[in-house]
């Protein structure tokens, strides 16, 4: 690193990371902050009021918040773990496989991924149709009774969950199948020649060693759960009877369908600092603290 | 138990099942988005499949058609939008992330660690969170309802910009030492050096970039209000709540043009895909 620039090559140096950063200021970091403001304002005709902790006061005694965001917690924390699962045990079921059935499985699984959430809710709806859609089709076809996926309230937030968990994610199954590849095979060989049965190998090797990709995954599907929005949005629009509603779809409906600007954004403010906290939790707990080396 | 016991009893049959109900979504949405509607009415084991276009036609009939000067069926206006959105909006990204990254990985300067960290920690951040101030921002700005209003927002690419840093830091430093000897100037140092050498980087971005604004959901169902200029995910939405809720076929069809580019793209690229996976994020569903 050099002590002293030049200054011609400083001004070329910001000139570089000026349009990117024009565009963060702009539409990241200065809405990010006016998220704070807003949330102890009240918006109406004449425009926004100072008022204090009111809006926060109002939610902490709001039935509707409390079930939106139960609601969350629970999508949150079952997908997560279900997807977490599913991505390391499906990466480690593929390792003894020949390359090309490996890249076969691995397209396999992420193909829905690149068809994006909205198509693919917009067809769990079709599937979930009461009369005609192909699970009461099924279950019709064996003499069953056809099940109300989407319209029962004790029913349709675990329909919206299952719809999220059938579609293995297909992200982490590659970086999961990237890490063990990358893995020297030194440490399982070592656990082998112990006498480490199938299970010790998977939690006391592979598990320790793959902590990093488990963070990152854990991290990103989690931040991504707790902002759940299309699937709801598209499926139920968060009925029956609230049945669904989440935190980002009560922030939408709060905001864009009743223009109350200024709840809206203490909502938001409430789903920040949760998703904070967990990330930096899950920061401390999976603290990698080991380096190898063979 | 031997190993290839433990495959064919065990192992094969989790993988078929998985996979099968990964790809259920969309098997049924192509079969759905070919066979006339009635008949998906009466499916039964024994049901002959016969292709038809039927569903296409009746959704390009059924959404509407245009006013203005061009007179045709606001589907193909959607699907126009995403399109100029989705390229616009690439390209773009190239461009800006590109000279962000340059300067993050070949250059040195003060705050440049800062900086940079600054933009890896905001990829942890909550985004929707800024929802509501943005829209507010977008009415004071007047792009609001106008696919600007879509566009500009995303320009603030915090995982292009680090998949290129990471990239161009693996790239050898000589060729940078050698052209500026010669006298080169630092925007064809630029240009023609750094940009020529980080065509596979450059790759895996366009397809994550083209994916990403393609498949974007919230943003434009925010943004756009009036129904020229919806993109074709925000279309189709609207369509499925309210003028042809039970027409699954049309519906389907819709989805099936919707995947279409997209599907294009991935094959396209796909032998680039694995690399650029591994450091870069991926949209979560």
């Amino acid at each position: 690193m050099k002590l002293h620039w030049k200054k011609s090559q400083l001004i070329w140096s910001y000139f570089f990371i000026l349009p990117a950063f024009f565009f963060f200021i702009v539409f990241r970091l200065y809405p990010l902050l006016h998220v704070f403001v807003l949330s102890f304002q009240k918006w109406d005709i004449q425009g926004a009021k100072w008022i204090g902790f009111k809006n926060y006061e109002h939610l902490l005694n709001s039935q509707l918040f409390g079930m939106a965001f139960w609601h969350t917690l629970l999508y949150t924390v079952l997908v997560v773990s279900f997807w977490m699962a599913s991505a390391f045990g499906i990466a480690f079921l593929l390792q003894s496989f020949h390359q090309k059935i490996k890249n076969l499985f691995r397209g396999l699984y992420y193909l829905p991924h690149v068809t994006g959430v909205v198509v693919l809710s917009l067809t769990w709806a079709w599937i979930y149709e009461p009369q005609i859609g192909l699970f009461n089709h099924v279950i019709k076809w064996a003499g069953g009774q056809p099940v109300m996926w989407l319209q029962d309230p004790n029913l349709a937030l675990w329909s919206i969950i299952l719809s999220s968990i059938l579609v293995i994610p297909g992200s982490g199954v590659i970086l999961y199948s990237a890490a063990f590849a990358a893995l020297p095979t030194a440490f399982e060989e070592a656990a082998e020649l112990d006498g480490a049965n199938r299970w010790q190998k998977i939690f006391f090797v592979f598990l320790p060693l793959l902590k990093p990709t488990t963070l990152y995954l854990l991290v990103i599907y989690t931040i991504a759960g707790f902002q759940v929005f299309d699937r709801v949005y598209l499926m139920t629009g968060g009925g029956p009877v609230n049945a669904t509603t989440t935190l980002m779809q009560l922030i939408y409906l709060t905001a864009f369908r009743d223009a109350n600007y200024g709840l809206a954004s203490a909502q938001s403010a409430i789903l920040f600092f949760a998703v904070c906290s967990v990330t930096f939790l899950t920061f401390r707990l999976l603290r990698v603290d080991f380096t190898y080396q063979v | 138990m031997k190993m290839s016991a433990l495959k064919n009893l065990f192992i094969w049959p989790v993988l078929v099942i998985t996979g099968f109900f990964s790809l259920l979504p969309l098997i049924w949405l192509l079969l759905s988005a070919f066979v006339p509607e009635n008949s998906l009415a009466l499916l039964k084991p024994n049901l002959k499949f016969l292709p038809t276009l039927e569903n296409f036609s009746g959704l390009v009939q059924a959404s509407g058609r245009s006013t203005g000067t061009i007179q045709v069926s606001r589907i193909w206006i959607w699907f126009f939008n995403s399109i100029l959105l989705a390229v616009g909006g690439t390209f773009l990204h190239l461009i800006i992330d590109s000279m962000a990254a340059y300067a993050f990985a070949r250059r040195s300067f003060p705050g440049r660690n800062l900086l940079f960290g600054l933009i890896v920690g905001s990829l942890m951040l909550p985004q929707m969170v800024t929802l509501v101030p943005l829209y507010l921002l977008l009415i004071r700005l007047g792009i609001n309802n106008h696919l600007a209003g879509v566009l500009l927002p995303g320009l603030a690419d915090a995982i292009g910009i680090f998949l290129l840093t990471q990239f161009m830091r693996t790239l050898p430093i000589d060729m940078e030492d050698a052209a500026r000897l010669d006298g080169i100037s630092e925007w064809r140092l630029y240009t023609q050096i750094i940009i020529p050498l980080s065509v596979p980087g450059l790759t895996a971005l366009t397809i994550f970039s083209f994916q990403g604004i393609w498949n974007q959901f919230v943003l434009p169902l925010i943004v756009l209000q009036r129904s020229q200029s919806f993109t074709l995910q925000v279309g189709l939405s609207y369509l499925s709540q309210t003028e042809f809720g039970f027409h699954y076929g049309w519906i389907m069809a819709g989805a099936f043009i919707m995947i279409l580019p997209v599907f294009m793209v991935f094959f396209l690229f796909q032998k680039n895909l694995d690399k650029g996976l591994r450091i870069y994020s991926i949209h979560p569903s």
